[in-house]
């Protein structure tokens, strides 16, 4: 009993940890939410002071008095919350009795010209007004957005989980789902930690930008307001600045060109009013939620394990042997899970955003990306193309057997021809292409030049839409031929000589040992070379990216390709990710085909 | 170009650099292939002797500019992009609009730099309003490059910058020939290209476009009868005048048309600079005997053609901000130029670099190439963002006349249909 109570009590404290994990994962974006909105206050400060503050004669500096009244005049802001600091040099500005900067941290900050922790605040470069060098840091404190890691209701979701995962040791199913179902809670608590703090940051930027643009604006010179105000694209810097009509001043969140926006509308002197927008910061922590999720069901997984450890006690051999099959599977599944499930996630993820390497804003637009890709004719031409390629794959097939079987004696003639057949699939495959380029070449190819022999008119291979994907899989075939051949003739060699011996002895000709021996014998070998064959095949790339570019008029445009010129010229990664998805579901159902066509009739023994 | 001032700057923060022992790395990105990588380590030799203790290393994609694209793409999703690197004109739009590249205009004052020391219009590539995105390194005006040997052979005198279609079409027919009589043409006036890069200074010279003048539509410009005249007489090139041999280029980066130009195939192609390193070698060896002219304009018609340049851009998340600017700068500086001219990939941005490589030059051809940048306007692909989808969608315009003897009217005005549905405002990628 104690034993069992120590399992349960392990798988307890497991599910609540992993819990906490998940807090903590929401509540340390929620702290970096905080940062960054001090980090941009300081910034938009910064930006505020270089605007307003005079320069000192015949230097790019300021002028120190001025430049201290100005800092000052910050915390009397009506609008302005929270405490800052400005210091020229090291010395600081505001409270001339706080201790000064360290000279290193200013030493750092000329370095790095980035933003800096120092004690609780976030510490920014001011720079000269030439915007060149460091002269001074704006200090803003981080305060005031994040909640407290564990309030009551986190409190009880970790109860919860504990609970839970003590029963999941005890019921392995039903314990489990409620573990499950807790930290399902427990990580969306964690998220939504991420998202206020995120909503909140986004807010008090907005609104301490605004009193600065509007004490600014009323210092310009009236008349000059108008040439000005672009100036204040410094204070905005990470948002945008527009000239508007009079609005709110709180901020509110609107929806411009399909993407959400903050908006805060400022007064930048008389009659003239500027909106000021913002990437809403809770667009951007949209991933929190999955990390949250995964590291708070990494609890009800290893309550789950330590339930099976605890029921494995009775049977220490099984425990043994299971806990040593895992050992070695371990490593692949590590490797599998990270190279290959991780990208499809994260291609999962990139198909319901509108993502771009180079755009801010990446908007969850649900299922968009696939109506999109659904709607686009070159999808279902390269659709098409792709499966009409795909039809190489049987034919060289055909070859490889033919040429297997023909090379199945040894001898060393036979070995060099192996080699050869086997080269191309070794050789480079833009080298390949190239070659193949030349050769197709309408006018000085060989192929037109060995046709004219037999009076037959030059073809244009690569330039005409119907012969150049069949152009293009006549390399193919070509190259995957002797791979295939190797692979065939590993086949025929396991094939035990008894048998053709036997069907010799029945009075089998060559062609009926063939059909009825060898063939239902090479079957596993030519379920192997089908499913590889079409996978690869599907996912041709390189030969057509150098042989024909996709044309001529998409006739060897495919689906990869798509894909490619989709994220990588067009950089519409979400609508590619979509695409690849489709691709991958694809190959899923043409390999489910192929194993329910040919795989039952497989004898592996 | 770079003031005292700016010295003073530079060895301050070198010899701060120095003074702690460290060794600063810059990262240059670039899409030199191995002999302008050459060249560009010998720009960078004086920048490094000048700042001891920074390095500059040198990340040349030499496959080709779609693989650097993607490089420069991936290196800044991951949050570490390069200290500088070169923008090409088709990527401005996009990377300015998006704050990809710092606005290197605040510094320059700082710096000591005259932007008016640089071809106007190859600095307005990068410029948007007052902002300078980045500093020109060279530019190319397209233009056409022709075989002296093919022309003399022929009796024909060679062509000069004011000839028009008529008179290239005239020409093109003479040099299309059956050089060895065995009834099979095998020597060609010109080459056929569907790559819009290539023909679209060929419409411009016609008085024709792609897009409207604002940029925002194709119809009622792509369709209109100027352009589908100019569309006409080029795809005649293949489906009348016969005068082009039958291979076009599938390809975008590799050049069947210029291995024809070069072994004496093809007698004129549509160039730019950057094929001149390629046809060095041959000039030099005396297997060939080249002279470069203006594209032809339609009688009536001003000429015309495109330019493109490439320019040093500092990354917005720069690590090394100002070291980054001063490198961008020292990279797009008269010496750098000069050094770098020896390779004749480009024109170099600045005037003065520029006229003095014409007027050391006595083989006329960059004269050729200063006097088309008169007649040049920034492409396309520099002023609009999704100019790359678009540049996409336009080669079919040409398959379809050529290959499926589409009616070039109805296929403009089908291709000006598909554009603007690709332009289109409220069209979310």
């Amino acid at each position: 009993v104690k034993g069992t109570l120590a399992w349960r009590l392990a798988a307890a404290l497991a599910a609540a940890l992993s819990g906490l994990a998940a807090l903590g994962v929401g509540h340390w974006a929620a702290r970096r939410a905080e940062r960054e909105a001090a980090r941009r206050a300081a910034q938009s400060a910064s930006a505020y002071l270089a605007f307003v503050a005079p320069p000192a004669a015949g230097s790019t500096g300021y002028d120190l008095a001025r430049l201290l009244g100005f800092a000052r005049g910050i915390t009397t802001m009506a609008g302005w919350t929270g405490a800052v600091e400005v210091f020229h040099g090291t010395a600081p500005l505001i409270r001339t009795i706080a201790a000064p900067l360290p000279a290193e941290r200013f030493a750092e900050l000329q370095e790095r010209e980035a933003a800096l922790p120092y004690h609780g605040f976030v510490l920014v470069p001011l720079k000269d007004r030439d915007d060149w060098d460091v002269v001074g840091a704006v200090a803003v404190r981080q305060d005031g957005i994040a909640p407290d890691l564990l309030g009551i209701w986190e409190l009880v979701i970790l109860a919860l989980l504990a609970v839970t995962g003590a029963l999941a040791v005890r019921l392995p199913r039903g314990g489990t789902v409620a573990c499950v179902l807790a930290a399902v809670l427990a990580g969306l608590s964690g998220y939504r930690q991420a998202v206020v703090a995120s909503r909140k940051a986004t807010d008090q930027w907005l609104g301490r930008a605004r009193v600065l643009i509007e004490d600014a604006g009323s210092r310009a010179p009236p008349r000059a307001a108008a040439g000005l105000w672009p100036r204040m694209n410094a204070v905005a810097r990470e948002g945008e600045l527009v000239a508007s009509d009079s609005g709110p001043t709180t901020v509110r969140r609107i929806v411009l060109s399909g993407g959400s926006r903050a908006e805060v509308r400022a007064r930048f002197g008389p009659r003239r009013w500027l909106a000021m927008r913002a990437i809403p910061d809770e667009q951007r922590v949209a991933g929190w939620r999955f990390l949250g999720l995964g590291v708070a069901l990494s609890g009800p997984a290893l309550a789950a394990l330590l339930g099976w450890l605890a029921r494995a006690r009775a049977t220490p051999r099984a425990r043994r042997e299971a806990l040593t099959a895992w050992g070695f599977l371990a490593p692949a599944t590590l490797h599998v899970a990270l190279f290959a499930f991780v990208p499809i996630g994260f291609a999962a993820y990139l198909s319901v955003h509108r993502w771009s390497p180079i755009e801010p804003l990446k908007p969850f637009v649900g299922l968009d990306n696939f109506s999109m890709v659904a709607r686009d004719p070159l999808v279902w031409t390269s659709l098409r193309n792709t499966v009409l390629y795909s039809l190489h794959v049987p034919v060289a097939m055909a070859i490889a057997l033919g040429i297997a079987l023909a090379l199945q004696r040894r001898s060393r003639a036979i070995r060099l021809a192996r080699t050869l057949f086997f080269l191309p699939y070794v050789s480079s495959v833009v080298a390949v292409a190239l070659v193949w380029q030349w050769m197709y070449h309408a006018d000085f190819g060989l192929l037109n030049y060995l046709l004219s022999f037999v009076g037959l008119r030059p073809i244009d291979w690569l330039g005409n839409p119907s012969t150049a994907l069949v152009a293009v899989m006549i390399v193919s075939i070509w190259v995957q031929v002797g791979y295939q051949m190797v692979v065939f003739l590993a086949g025929l060699q396991g094939i035990p000589q008894v048998y053709l011996d036997a069907a010799r002895v029945d009075g089998a000709s060559a062609w009926q040992r063939f059909r009825y021996v060898t063939v239902p014998l090479l079957r596993p070998v030519t379920l192997f070379v089908l499913v590889t064959g079409v996978i690869t095949s599907f996912q041709v790339f390189t030969l057509i990216y150098v042989l024909t570019d996709g044309g001529p008029l998409h006739a060897t445009d495919v689906l990869v390709y798509r894909i490619y010129q989709m994220a990588w010229e067009f950089l519409q990664f979400g609508g590619a990710s979509a695409l690849s998805l489709v691709l991958l579901v694809l190959l899923l159902g043409a390999t489910w085909v192929q194993f329910r066509m040919l795989g039952r009739r497989v004898d592996y023994a | 170009v770079i003031g005292r001032r700016a010295a003073v700057v530079m060895l301050v923060s070198a010899l701060a650099c120095h003074g702690d022992g460290d060794r600063t790395v810059l990262e240059l990105a670039n899409w030199a292939e191995y002999r302008e990588a050459d060249l560009e380590t010998q720009v960078l030799a004086p920048f490094e002797h000048a700042h001891p203790g920074i390095v500059v290393q040198q990340q040349s994609a030499g496959t080709g500019q779609a693989e650097y694209r993607e490089r420069i793409l991936t290196s800044i999703v991951a949050g570490t992009p390069p200290d500088v690197f070169l923008l090409d004109n088709i990527d401005v739009p996009a990377f300015t609009s998006r704050g990809v590249t710092i606005d290197l205009s605040p510094y320059l004052r700082r710096l000591g730099v005259d932007l008016t020391r640089y071809d106007s219009m190859v600095v307005g590539i990068f410029r948007r309003g007052e902002a300078v995105y980045a500093l020109p390194k060279g530019y190319t005006p397209m233009v056409m490059v022709y075989n002296k040997d093919l022309f003399d052979r022929a009796g024909m005198p060679y062509p000069s910058d004011d000839w028009t279609w008529d008179d290239f079409l005239r020409v093109a027919k003479a040099l299309t020939r059956d050089t060895d009589g065995d009834g099979q043409v095998d020597q060609w006036g010109t080459a056929f290209d569907r790559r819009v890069f290539l023909w679209l200074p060929w419409l411009w010279s016609g008085g024709a476009d792609v897009l409207c003048a604002d940029g925002t539509r194709a119809s009622g410009c792509l369709d209109a009868p100027a352009s589908v005249a100019a569309i006409r007489w080029y795809t005649n090139w293949v489906t009348r005048d016969s005068i082009v041999p039958r291979a076009f280029n599938l390809r975008r980066s590799l050049g069947d048309n210029l291995r024809l130009f070069q072994s004496g195939k093809v007698a004129m192609l549509t160039t730019g600079h950057f094929w001149i390193p390629m046809l060095r070698p041959a000039v030099a060896n005396g297997r060939l005997r080249i002279g470069f002219v203006e594209i032809p304009h339609r009688a009536g018609a001003a000429p015309q053609t495109v330019i493109y340049a490439s320019g040093f851009a500092v990354p917005a998340t720069a690590p090394h901000r100002k070291l980054s600017i001063q490198l961008a700068l020292f990279l797009a500086d008269s010496a750098a130029q000069a050094i770098r001219a020896a390779g004749g990939l480009e024109l170099p941005s600045l005037t003065s670099s520029a006229d003095a490589i014409a007027a050391a030059d006595t083989s006329g051809w960059e004269a050729v190439f200063r006097r088309a940048t008169g007649h040049a306007r920034a492409p396309w692909g520099a002023r609009i963002e999704r100019w790359r989808e678009v540049e996409a969608a336009l080669p079919d315009l040409m398959d379809r006349i050529t290959l499926q003897g589409v009616d070039p009217r109805i296929a403009a005005r089908e291709m000006a249909q598909r554009i603007d549905r690709l332009l289109a405002p409220d069209r979310v990628p």
